[in-house]
């Protein structure tokens, strides 16, 4: 038995209780057996005269102590209550061992292992020996002191042997027992807490539930909610589906019905003024020749016009479709410049390169590279009467930044900003008329800004202007593909 | 060489006739795809242009596709002021051999009379030599 779990505090306070329950029923059993005993003796004397006065004595013994017993227990005092009861029965057993010897004399002892037995059962087995010595001094003491000699009979002796086996016995087994009911207690006590546990489990069970069920319905009516707000979205993503579609037919349209009298315009102008063999060798008169070049120019200023609205749209629109790659940057440049060469004419500028050997790969759209550079080139010829435009590369952190320099009239420094803003040109009155639909370098902007590089000038009036813009450099891993040379050489 | 063009505007058809009078090459004109189509048919001319958009039911494209189930084989060039993203490649889809938007430049337009007269010459050439 001793391997099994020392019990706990409580367990042992548990078994206390259990004790001082059996203890109050034991008193109160007890007091009513004394309380019924004293009635029959009453009852029984009253006709044979039969019961001594002894007897009355013995059972008020037993109902004061078990009384006292009871008061003791009311008050926590536990021990002393069952030393009390003890004690009230022993006295009671005492009173009748003084008297003569006989056969109540030689019974009587005999109770004493009843006695060690309860007692065993309710305290400690130091306890018991404890009793044991009262009880072999009672014994032995108590006849002795009525007869005024000592003599030991065979019938005390035996209730002392009786006495001692008893304590033995008891002392065992209430030690087993109390480990067993106390290994029990724990148990039972134990499958309390787990049953309290499981209970408290079903409640926080039950308050989940229904915490669940209350969150599944706000749940639904988010979904119902958020269905409603998606059929609304849609119902704006088709309208605004429609208003760019709308707006992409118009843009068309807007284009092909310009381009149709413009077909004419241009191409008459340039039958007229190129091509005389077309009319018979005739020559067209100087004056005419000269009115039928404004006739060309503007011709021609009202398509670049055209092609650049149509750009500026298709960047809002979102709809500018870059195609970065890995691309090299020499085929550009040399494309670019023999267009500025006939931009030039025969004004006194000279196109001059200030490159490193090797350029390095950036990551760009081709097309749209050469777009800027030839937007730029287009603006230094424009205003630079003579001396030079220069095309420079340098290296900066991760990007290249390309330069276009002139030696025009320059730019004042409030202006530097808004010619870069949609239909503005600045300069008035500081160089010649400008021609143009003011939307090259805001084109310029909206490309490198979608191809993640900066634009910017530097200038000085009087002097000239330089044009910069970055552009990322190709990660060094990567080396550019000759396709996308040959194609841009293709498209250039 | 004979040229075609179909084409419903007058200064445009204008344009074309100046520039092929330095060739020296005949242009016929159709203002509708349905008289085009009839006409082109029976006697297939060396080059076709054709606009997009025509006076008639049919637009440029169909015209350009029904010819090529015919199986015209004549080169096509389509000439139109359709110049947005795509429409190269709707024309080239269709069967035409080129795609020129508008405003033409002139030079190309001769460069591109020229380009076929020579081929012609040369395909006249090798059937008369054969």
């Amino acid at each position: 038995m001793s391997t099994t779990q020392t019990p706990s505090v409580s367990d042992t306070q548990f078994a206390q209780e259990v004790r001082t329950d059996r203890l109050s029923l034991l008193w109160q059993v007890t007091l009513a057996a004394a309380i019924l005993l004293i009635w029959v003796a009453l009852t029984i004397s009253a006709t044979h005269h039969l019961v001594s006065f002894t007897w009355l004595a013995v059972c008020l013994i037993v109902v004061a102590g078990s009384a006292l017993t009871g008061w003791l227990l009311r008050r926590n005092f536990y021990r002393a209550a069952v030393w009390c009861y003890a004690g009230g029965i022993a006295t009671a057993i005492s009173l009748m061992l003084y008297s003569p010897p006989g056969l109540v004399r030689e019974a009587m002892p005999f109770a004493f292992p009843l006695l060690v037995f309860i007692v065993g059962l309710l305290l400690p087995p130091t306890a018991l020996i404890w009793l044991c010595l009262l009880i072999g001094l009672i014994v032995i003491g108590v006849p002795a002191l009525h007869d005024q000699a000592l003599s030991i009979g065979p019938h005390q002796a035996l209730a002392l042997l009786f006495t001692g086996i008893a304590a033995l016995l008891t002392a065992q087994a209430a030690g087993e027992l109390y480990t067993i009911a106390e290994w029990a207690l724990s148990h039972y006590r134990r499958e309390r807490e787990r049953k309290l546990e499981l209970h408290q489990s079903q409640i926080d069970l039950k308050k989940a539930l229904a915490r669940a069920q209350v969150l599944a319905e706000n749940l639904e009516q988010a979904n119902t909610s958020l269905a409603s707000t998606n059929v609304e979205l849609e119902r704006a993503r088709a309208t605004a589906e429609e208003a760019k579609n709308f707006r992409g037919k118009f843009l068309a349209n807007m284009s092909h019905e310009l381009r149709t009298p413009l077909n004419a315009i241009i191409g008459f102008s340039e039958t007229m003024l190129h091509f005389p063999e077309m009319y018979d060798n005739v020559p067209l008169p100087p004056e005419y020749q000269r009115d039928m070049e404004q006739v060309h120019i503007s011709g021609q200023q009202l398509l670049y016009v055209i092609n650049d609205i149509l750009d500026l749209s298709r960047v809002d629109a979102g709809k500018l479709d870059l195609q970065p790659c890995v691309m090299d940057l020499e085929p550009i440049f040399k494309a670019t410049l023999t267009t500025a060469t006939g931009l030039i004419g025969d004004r006194p500028i000279r196109l001059l390169r200030n490159l490193p050997k090797t350029l390095p790969p950036v990551y760009a759209d081709p097309n749209r590279v050469r777009q800027i550079l030839l937007n730029l080139y287009s603006n230094a010829v424009k205003f630079t009467e003579q001396g030079s435009i220069t095309l420079s590369l340098t290296s900066a952190d991760g990007d290249v930044v390309i330069g276009v320099t002139d030696t025009g009239c320059g730019i004042p420094p409030e202006e530097h900003e808004i010619i870069f803003e949609e239909f503005r040109q600045g300069r008035a009155g500081l160089c010649k008329p400008s021609t143009g639909s003011g939307l090259g370098l805001a084109i310029a902007r909206h490309l490198v800004t979608l191809m993640n590089g900066r634009i910017w000038v530097e200038s000085e009036v009087g002097v000239g202007s330089t044009f910069y813009f970055t552009l990322p450099r190709a990660p060094v891993e990567e080396i550019p593909v000759p396709d996308q040379r040959a194609s841009v050489l293709e498209r250039t | 060489m004979r040229i075609a063009y179909v084409e419903d505007n007058l200064a445009n058809l204008a344009l074309v006739r100046r520039v092929a009078r330095m060739g020296q090459h005949e242009v016929e004109s159709y203002a509708e795809a349905e008289a085009a189509l009839t006409a082109l048919g029976q006697n297939p001319p060396d080059l076709i242009l054709v606009d997009l958009q025509l006076a008639g039911q049919m637009d440029g494209l169909q015209l350009v596709s029904t010819l090529r189930q015919q199986g015209v084989q004549t080169p096509i060039v389509a000439v139109t002021a359709y110049a947005m993203l795509g429409d190269r490649e709707r024309c080239l889809e269709a069967g035409c051999n080129a795609y020129l938007p508008k405003p033409l430049p002139v030079s190309e337009l001769l460069a591109l009379f020229e380009t076929h007269d020579t081929e012609k010459s040369a395909a006249r050439g090798e059937r008369t030599g054969g």
